[in-house]
């Protein structure tokens, strides 16, 4: 199976923050959902892959090629959405199509178009009197009318309502339907994630804690209730972190490997990072003491 | 390289009447009082002006950091504002021409060589803030282009305070010195964008 993304031991080092040996492959033809707090590194990874910032160490490769010698020309083949990168203000749909038509050699105005109808964005209002969802969406649709095999979306339903989130998603889905079509998407919405990913990702101050199929991932993670004392008798290996509550703990645990009589309880993926980020902090600290 | 300049000029688009009236005033100032150069000195640098408006404008909108995740190259953004640059002067030139054809001495070769020298000044001082822009963004760069204009005018003026006269042979000269000077400068200029602009992590 190909690849339409695979970073291989990647870093990059400043001085407050490092991105550690990142590894991640995406088969083509799949959605990967990239999940993390805000400055776990996802940004960063990003733009690493896009050749924005330079790597220290590692290699990318994009829909086959390494990132850095054959990325301009294998750009006509990647869409792009990100939270805080634009058109400047004063441009308008209509100017936007012109210009991507000198900058794309493969820029299909017609489709554009159709999805400027679709998310109802007049061609001519000027970009500054836009609405953040709006943005997002003129991004998307250029992002969709040129020769992409790959969209690499940054956030793209951060800070938008249900609806337009759900109509996004929705587009994104279409686009799949190719099986030469791969989505790599970032976002701290994971339930817009559980919805399409094939894959999820899991960064966490600049490491990768997992990168496996969501479908694994719900069957061998679960949600243990029991005692406190139970829990103690549990493998400390299984118990990925676990927190306090009225009636006793919950603790996030490796389903398949529980032996004994124990409820457990199928989890989600918000759960799984939850438990991941913070409830493990209160586990090491308390294993140790 | 096209997508890129025709970007920058519906982005100028907004400003043109702006553009206009400042043209248009500075043109009444300057046959009021019959100093034609003066008009030429500032169209070109209006010009210029609007090569750095439509940096501010990019950088607003993270514009180059969105620009390079597509088929654009950094060396594509950096040359497409010397371009922009370049035709913007050129229009600064016939404006220039046809005035001083006009309101001036009538001579065409004289008026020729005037609005040369004035896209000159203004070429330079393109080739002089750019690497400054790139280097520091549109924002921080507004104030060392002011520290950047002022070295010259400094030096000029400390010059003639002094009573210092450029020698006779230097001056019949300065037109073939002026040329190849421009021309080093345009060169150093352009390489000095690029080595910065390939290195800035966006």
């Amino acid at each position: 199976m190909s690849e339409a993304l695979k970073l291989v031991n990647v870093s990059k080092h400043y001085k407050d923050f490092s991105l550690k040996q990142v590894n991640l492959s995406l088969p083509t033809g799949c959605i990967m959902g990239f999940i993390g707090e805000n400055g776990a590194g996802k940004t960063t990874t990003i733009k690493l892959i896009l050749d924005l910032i330079k790597r220290d160490e590692g290699s990318i490769s994009v829909l086959g090629k390494d990132n850095l010698t054959g990325l301009k020309s294998m750009k006509e083949n990647i869409g792009v959405v990100m939270e805080d990168c634009f058109f400047p203000e004063n441009l308008t749909a209509e100017n936007v199509s012109r210009i991507l038509r000198g900058i794309y050699s493969t820029w299909n105005e017609d489709r554009f178009n159709f999805y400027l109808g679709q998310f109802s964005i007049s061609a001519k209002k000027p970009i500054k009197d836009y609405s953040k969802g709006m943005k997002m969406k003129l991004s998307i649709a250029a992002a969709l009318s040129h020769d992409s095999k790959l969209l690499i979306l940054d956030e793209p339903t951060n800070g938008l309502d249900p609806v337009i989130r759900d109509e996004i998603l929705d587009v994104f889905l279409e686009f799949i339907q190719d099986e030469s079509h791969s989505i790599f998407i970032s976002s701290h919405i994971i339930s817009d994630l559980e919805k399409v990913c094939d894959y999820i990702s899991f960064i966490h101050k600049g490491s990768i804690v997992f990168s496996e199929s969501k479908d694994e991932l719900l069957d061998s993670y679960g949600i243990l209730k029991c005692s406190e004392k139970d829990l103690h008798s549990i493998d400390s290996k299984v118990v990925i972190g676990y927190r306090k509550n009225h009636f006793g703990v919950e603790a996030l645990v490796l389903k398949n490997m529980i032996r004994g009589n124990f409820l457990v309880e199928r989890t989600s993926i918000e759960e799984i990072m939850l438990f991941y980020t913070n409830r493990s902090k209160e586990k090491q600290l308390e294993f140790k003491q | 390289m096209k997508g890129l300049i025709l970007k920058d000029f519906y982005n100028l688009t907004k400003q043109y009447k702006i553009i206009l009236v400042l043209v248009i005033f500075y043109l009444l100032v300057s046959v009021s009082s019959e100093d034609t150069n003066f008009f030429g000195g500032v169209v070109s640098i209006l010009m210029v002006m609007q090569v750095i408006t439509t940096l501010s404008y990019d950088e607003k909108s993270n514009w180059d950091r969105y620009a390079l995740t597509m088929p654009i190259s950094r060396s594509d953004l950096v040359l497409s504002k010397y371009i922009l640059g370049g035709i913007l002067l050129a229009v600064a030139f016939a404006v220039n021409f046809i005035f001083r054809i006009v309101a001036g001495s009538g001579q065409p070769m004289e008026a020729l060589i005037v609005s040369v020298a004035t896209t000159g000044v203004g070429l330079f001082f393109m080739f002089l803030i750019l690497p400054v822009l790139f280097k520091f963004g549109a924002e921080k760069g507004r104030y060392m282009m002011m520290l950047i204009f002022f070295i010259p005018t400094g030096f000029l003026l400390l010059m003639s305070r002094m009573g210092l006269t450029l020698p006779e042979a230097f001056m019949r000269l300065l037109p073939t010195f002026s040329v190849l000077f421009l021309i080093l400068a345009g060169i150093i200029s352009v390489n000095a964008s690029l080595a910065i602009y390939k290195r800035k992590e966006m």
